[in-house]
């Protein structure tokens, strides 16, 4: 052992020193860094020297410099990023519905419905004041234009909610292949030793670009020993090593719209998004605001379909001359439950009242409409030709295959009752609603023009209100077709559905977002940079590197002595 | 509430602690955000997840706030019709109360006719009052008109008064499930309908294919339940919830037979026959399903089974419809199936007419080399009862058989389908083949010759010939001048009609036929009781009434009796009809009286034409003496055979029948001729004339022969004078010249038309025809009144009195009325202050589950605010606490 080797020594100790400041500067110029690991320089002794029998120590040399993570942790923590971003995007379509819906307000509609059937109830309070049968009509549009409204804002946000998932393919392809070239950079900069971290900023970029990708779309990572990293989604392999598969947005069709849906370019398999935002976008539009549509639909179904059964009954303040049938047949020789109407009728008969207004006498015929499967069921044709037999009524299939119904001399008028079949709200005659979903709800041509045709009587035209007291009762009657749940109820489940889904999904958000935070907590707790810590690693270095310093110094006057001799 | 996350153990780090403080200071802006929107809207719930099951309560209120509302508006637009009724009915009672009083002094038979005329004067002005206040109007709506509600109620039609309104109620709901009447028809408050002339025959409609199955069991319908059906191998179910009609569960048991079996159903007029195919053997049984009532409904519950004989279900009775075809009332055909072996043969055969009278005819198919290959010859022989049908021997088909017998004109056949699904009728018929008819009963509803209807003086002739169905037949009556309302009774088994005049006596009898019998609505039938006669006065009888014997007889001498009928050429006959209950007891005296036979015995029986008991001698003797002398008893006036003040009754003679021969233009000129019978009496009545071009020359020649006048010609060249010499040199009729219609007729006019053209009517013997003494009439007050202006006219005390009692029993209806309404005004009145409670506590709750607590908001925002303030503080201190302070 000699000075000069003990001058190496302390030579050691400074560049270690100084390699340890230097990491402790650039952490602190990190602190701020989103994404930045803390790094840490590892020191280790050199090897001894055994001069005689001692074994004398030859200072210390710098192993390396790491980065202070954990990878499991990062791993939970892209899963947790993924469920919240998830969960947000439904919790984001939630609450732009329930914007929507507006309940607890005076606009919503609830307040329409129970507006309309009030101004039922004001027809039975007035029946022969025809302004207050215009006043149910024009209840009936404000009711059909909020459903039709509210149809149309829902499938605006679900437009919108598509848009957002076409344009998530553009971000993950960009994301995937910035891993991709990241993977290559921190290969050929680690040159591919076991030794973790070499290329330590590199890292950083892609921890940064994959949380990036975890809140789009959940994704597994699987270090490889070259210290690339493979991502898949699903099965699905996104990245493996240098290599990327890219993604696109493909449209398909669903409930009469074009819906964009994220597919692998390469094998043209939907991307599996069983979490982050992709999957939450999925969710909020097929079920959340896809599945509110269904809903909105079968409640406009229902009011349509079984109000238009009990109106159908009914007659006005003034018979009928003219009718044309709303919804068109397939082909006018096909049974009528089988004819593609929006609504099916059933096996029974309905009554035609033809009344002559000169002499106010009124002649009832029965009308069967066979639908038992059994034997020659009744097609349109056949309903024509039985209707054609009455006497003063004419009744004809129009080109575009609807029912016409008139009367042949100018003093009849003619009236529907005793509908068992609802063969009359099925073709759409004598009807009060139009449509049959939320998007084409309306009111029906004949009374909209003409309010006096509100079928507000059962006995004939004009003769009672018997008709209108169940209308007005409508809304909270035990509806067969619904398994005795009322109209009211429909639609308070409807809104109670979207309201605790709601409720559910921000409670679940908020258990992911609690969860996500203590894991970033974690993470940060782990990665993050302590100023105090590197502060008080700067003494360290600065002592150590004085110390060594001193060493110098001490070994520089022994030599000096030396030299003096 | 911000979430409370667990703090990192290990290492703090510069960004956790920002991350930390951060989402804490976020965590604190949101809280205070939520908590100023609740404080500025007052509501707590900004969206309806903050509190899902506070938001479904809160919608659930508001909705029921909104019925609330709705209840509210009602309810008073409800109490303002009561209270114009009330008002109106109010003034009813004061002008009611001041008639009464006048009308009681006029009972007093002191008063002077001078006095009468000014009570009678007042009446009339108290009827135009009564009428104004019965048309009287609010708010658009005729308060007194029914359901009719913008059709004017009351009305003066000549002496009477016609209700134009009906006696629907309008009911509003003045809350959820509560139905009010908010009108008082005119019927209720004046008496302005009649009571009903209660159809008294069971019409009795058929079971046919189109009966509904909700007019089954008079109305009630069957419950489309399930049922199951076995032959004691196989059991099958049948749910008959799609079924409309009978046809259709006809149907549905036909095409789900057990196992391997065929069944068979057929109607009878008034139930199903359920029969199985005999050679699988077995046991045919109905049952339910656990506890239903779908079969027994049906009326073919059978648990104990028939073996393979027909399952005959119980009556169902159907249900009178507006629908229902009058030829499917009154009785059935008698009918028969016809089955041939093979496809497309079976016939079914229905008699042409209602009645047993075709019970047990046979129907045999007979072969006969004689008739031509597809043809066939059907005779029906009306002595042995048979129909036979020869047809050639294997070529004749279904479809010509059915022509064939069709052509008897006493048959109706046509193509079976029941076993034979799509009979084309192309099969050859089977030879061999018979059957019986049976299931024939009732009679054959008469409706061509109608009713007579009297009303307001007025008589009216109703016939319903061109009537098909029952609603065809009250349009004819409600569409009629007649003023009167028909409609199917409430049981479903007749019609009932009613008078909308008030004032007059309304009276149904018949036309010349049995229609008004049929049909149940004489106003007198033999089964009428005499003490409901004469408005309920009853008949006086010699044995009923004491007083009268003291009453001097018209006839001396002799046993006291009601009244005697005199005669030609017989003894009289003194009647005493004193034990008798009904109208019908009252005939069969007179029929029956000891003096009453012989050769030639007066007869008596209600009118053929009007009502009324009717007289007739038919010995055409030509004295024409028939005559009612009124005894001891006003019994003949009561009767109505002798008009009141009458001693003796109207003779109405005896004529000839008679026929008029026009013809329409151009041929009216010249070519009318009228045909009478030399003798009298209805004998000739329905003789045809009948004119048969098979002379030449322009001759004429006329037979009687079969109950016809032929009248044989040279169309287009003979005269209608060589008609009229031809029908009187024949003896049995006199012809002369027609000129009611054609003034100028000489008789020089050629006939050119031939066939039947006229026939015999009006021939009767000499008759009494006495009145209906059994009127209905309108019970109200317009009738009250209007009788007692007549009864002050004619100074008639009785009248007068039994007005004044009328009137008695308006004032209680009204009273009642009035009653019935103030009820209502107080429920409105309860339920409005009800309303209005529950309304306020809605909005309670409302405010307690969607109000913001004032309280606990401002002190939750101070306390968020502290909070705020401590965490920027914390925020601070904890960014400038650092270790390089101190190095």
């Amino acid at each position: 052992m000699s000075l000069f080797g003990s001058l190496q020594i302390a030579n050691n100790a400074l560049f270690a020193s100084q390699v340890g400041l230097q990491v402790t500067g650039n952490n602190i110029a990190n602190a701020n860094t989103p994404g930045y690991i803390r790094q840490r320089p590892v020191f280790t002794p050199a090897a001894t020297q055994l001069i005689g029998n001692l074994p004398l120590g030859l200072g210390v040399q710098v192993e390396g410099i790491i980065q202070q993570s954990d990878r499991f942790l990062a791993d939970r923590l892209r899963g947790a990023i993924s469920d919240l971003a998830g969960s947000e995007a439904q919790e984001e379509a939630y609450v732009q519905l329930e914007a929507l819906i507006g309940e607890l307000t005076n606009s919503d509609l609830s307040t329409s419905l129970s507006g309309f059937f009030n101004s039922i109830n004001d027809i039975l309070n007035q029946p022969e004041d025809i302004a207050v049968r215009n006043l149910a009509v024009l209840q009936g549009t404000t009711l059909t234009d909020d459903i039709r409204r509210m149809n149309s804002r829902v499938l605006g946000v679900r437009d919108n909610v598509n848009d957002q998932i076409a344009s998530a393919a553009t971000d993950i392809n960009r994301l995937v292949s910035q891993i991709a070239k990241l993977n290559v950079n921190i290969v050929q900069t680690e040159g591919g030793t076991t030794r973790a971290s070499d290329a330590v900023g590199l890292r950083d970029q892609r921890e940064l670009a994959m949380a990036e990708l975890s809140k789009i779309v959940k994704i597994r990572a699987a270090e490889q020993p070259n210290g690339s990293i493979s991502l898949f989604a699903g099965g699905d392999f996104l990245v493996i090593g240098g290599e990327y598969r890219e993604v696109e947005v493909q449209s398909t069709s669903d409930r009469g719209f074009s819906i964009a849906a994220v597919h692998l370019a390469a094998t043209d398999a939907p991307l599996a998004a069983s979490g982050g935002r992709l999957a939450g976008l999925y969710a909020a539009r097929d079920e959340i605001l896809g599945g509110f549509v269904d809903d909105l639909d079968t409640l406009a179904a229902t009011l349509t379909f079984e109000f238009n059964k009990i109106h159908a009954n009914g007659q006005g303040l003034t018979g009928l001359t003219e009718v044309q049938s709303e919804f068109a047949v397939d082909s006018a020789s096909l049974a009528l439950d089988q004819a593609g109407l929006p609504f099916t009728p059933v096996n029974g008969s309905f009554q035609v009242k033809l009344l002559n207004t000169r002499t106010g006498l009124t002649k009832t015929t029965d009308v069967f409409v066979r639908l038992n499967g059994l034997n020659s069921d009744t097609s349109l044709e056949g309903l024509t030709a039985s209707l054609n037999s009455i006497d003063g009524l004419v009744a004809s299939i129009n080109a575009d295959r609807r029912l016409t119904i008139s009367t042949d001399a100018s003093n009849l008028e003619f009236s529907f009752g005793s509908d068992t079949s609802h063969v009359l709200a099925s073709l759409g005659m004598n009807t009060f609603f139009s449509g049959s979903n939320s998007r084409d709800i309306g009111i029906n041509a004949v009374v909209r023009s003409d309010a006096s045709k509100f079928a507000a009587s059962e006995g004939g035209v004009g003769e009672d209100t018997n008709i209108a007291l169940l209308l007005a009762a409508f809304g909270e009657r035990p509806l067969e077709s619904r398994n005795g749940q009322t109209l009211v109820k429909q639609y308070e489940e409807l809104v109670v559905k979207v309201t605790q889904a709601s409720a559910v999904t921000q409670a679940v958000n908020e258990g992911f977002r609690v969860y996500q935070q203590t894991l970033e907590g974690q993470y940060l707790g782990l990665t993050g940079v302590s100023i105090d810590e590197e502060a008080i690693n700067m003494i360290a270095y600065q002592r150590t590197y004085q110390a060594s310093a001193r060493l110098v110094a001490t070994i520089s006057e022994l030599l000096n002595i030396l030299m003096n001799l | 509430m911000p979430a409370i996350y667990p703090v990192a153990s290990g290492r703090v780090t510069e960004q956790l602690t920002q991350a930390r403080l951060q989402s804490q200071f976020n965590f604190d802006r949101l809280a205070l955000v939520r908590l100023q929107d609740q404080l500025s809207t007052g509501i707590r719930l900004s969206v309806p997840s903050a509190d899902a099951p506070a938001a479904a309560r809160t919608i659930t209120l508001q909705r029921l706030l909104e019925q609330k509302q709705q209840a509210i508006t009602t309810v008073n637009t409800t109490s303002s019709y009561v209270a114009a009724t009330d008002s109106a009915l109010a003034r009813v009672s004061e002008l009611l109360t001041s008639i009464r009083a006048s009308a009681l002094s006029a009972v007093d038979s002191t008063n002077s006719e001078g006095e009468r005329r000014i009570i009678a004067e007042e009446v009339n002005r108290a009827l135009e009052q009564l009428i104004d206040v019965g048309n009287q109007r609010f708010r658009g709506r005729y308060l007194f008109a029914g359901s009719n509600s913008t059709q004017v109620p009351f009305e003066l039609q000549g002496a009477n008064v016609v209700y134009q309104g009906n006696e629907i109620d309008l009911k509003s709901m003045v809350d959820a499930d509560f139905l009010l009447n908010t009108t008082v028809t005119g019927n209720e408050v004046f008496g302005a309908i009649s009571s009903k002339v209660q159809g008294t025959a069971d019409l009795d409609p058929i079971l046919t294919l189109d009966t509904k199955l909700n007019s089954l069991r008079g109305g009630l319908g069957i419950t489309k339940g399930s049922f199951i059906i076995s032959d004691g191998m196989s059991t099958k179910t049948i749910g008959i919830a799609s079924a409309e009609t009978i046809g259709d569960v006809a149907r549905l048991i036909e095409s789900n037979p057990p196992d391997g079996r065929q069944i068979t159903v057929r109607l009878t007029n008034n139930a199903l026959v359920i029969d199985i195919d005999d050679a699988g053997g077995g046991n045919l049984t109905v049952r339910e399903v656990s506890g239903g009532t779908t079969a027994s409904q049906l009326g073919i519950f059978n648990s104990r089974g028939v073996g393979v004989e027909p399952l005959v279900g119980t009556d169902v009775a159907p249900r009178l419809e507006l629908t229902t075809q009058l030829a499917d009332i009154l009785g059935t055909r008698a009918a028969v199936l016809l089955p041939s072996t093979g496809v497309n043969n079976d016939i079914f055969i229905e008699a042409a007419e209602n009645g047993a009278h075709m019970n047990g005819v046979v129907v045999q198919v007979v072969s006969n080399g004689t008739v031509a290959a597809d043809g066939a010859v059907a005779t029906f022989d009306e002595v042995n009862r048979v129909l036979q049908v020869n047809v050639n021997p294997g070529t004749t088909t279904a479809t010509t058989v059915v022509n064939a017998i069709n052509a008897t004109g006493q048959f109706t056949a046509q193509l079976d389908n029941k076993l034979d699904t799509d009979n084309t009728g192309s099969g050859p018929i089977q030879f061999g083949a018979s059957g019986t008819f049976a299931g024939g009963s009732g009679v054959v509803f008469d409706k061509e010759s109608g009713i007579q209807i009297v009303n307001g003086g007025q008589t009216h002739t109703i016939t319903f010939a061109g009537a098909e169905t029952i609603e065809d037949m009250l349009n004819l009556l409600n569409g009629s001048a007649a003023s009167v309302v028909a409609r199917i009774s409430e049981n479903g088994r007749g019609i009932e009609i009613r008078s909308r005049l008030s004032g007059a006596d309304f009276k149904i009898g018949e036309n010349g036929g049995t229609t008004a019998t049929e049909l149940g609505i004489r106003t007198l039938t033999r089964d009428t009781l005499l003490s409901d006669l004469n408005f309920g006065r009853g008949v006086d009888l010699t044995g009923g009434n004491d007083a009268l014997v003291s009453e001097p007889s018209f006839i001396g001498g002799g046993p006291r009796v009601d009244f005697t009928i005199r005669r030609d050429g017989s003894p009289d006959l003194d009647v005493d009809i004193s034990s008798a209950i009904t109208i019908g007891d009252v005939l069969d005296f007179i029929n029956t009286h000891p003096d009453n036979r012989g050769a030639s015995p007066i007869t008596v029986r209600l009118a053929e034409f009007g009502n009324g008991i009717q007289i007739t001698d038919e010995n055409n003797s030509g004295q024409q003496s028939l005559t009612v002398v009124r005894r001891d008893s006003f019994a003949a006036w009561d009767l109505g055979l002798v008009a009141r003040n009458e001693d003796l009754a109207a003779l109405s003679v005896s004529v000839p029948a008679q026929a008029t021969v026009t013809f329409p233009p151009p041929n009216d000129r010249n070519t009318g001729i009228v045909v009478s019978a030399t003798v009298s009496g209805p004998s000739f009545n329905d003789v045809e004339v009948i004119y048969r071009d098979i002379l030449g020359g322009g001759a004429a020649t006329a037979t009687f022969a079969g109950g016809r006048l032929f009248v044989d010609i040279d169309a287009g060249q003979t005269t209608a004078n060589r008609i009229i010499d031809a029908i009187n040199a024949q003896g049995t009729f006199t012809a002369g010249l027609e000129t009611s219609q054609d003034p100028s007729n000489n008789g020089s006019g050629v006939i050119r038309t031939t066939g039947t053209v006229a026939t015999f009517a009006g021939g009767a013997f000499d008759r009494v025809q006495g009145a209906d003494v059994n009127p209905a009439e309108t019970h109200g007050v317009f009738n009250s009144l209007l009788r007692l202006t007549d009864a002050l006219a004619n100074s008639d005390i009785v009248a007068i009195g039994r007005a004044v009692g009328m009137l008695d029993d308006d004032f209680q209806r009204l009273t009642f009325t009035r009653a019935d309404l103030g009820a209502r005004a107080r429920s409105l009145d309860v339920l409005g202050q009800r309303v209005q409670d529950e309304d306020l506590q809605l909005r309670a709750s409302l405010s307690k589950e969607l109000d913001t607590d004032l309280v606990k908001a401002i002190s939750d925002l101070s306390a968020r605010q502290a909070n705020l303030e401590a965490t920027l503080r914390v925020i601070g201190q904890t960014l400038q606490m650092t270790v390089l302070n101190f190095l």
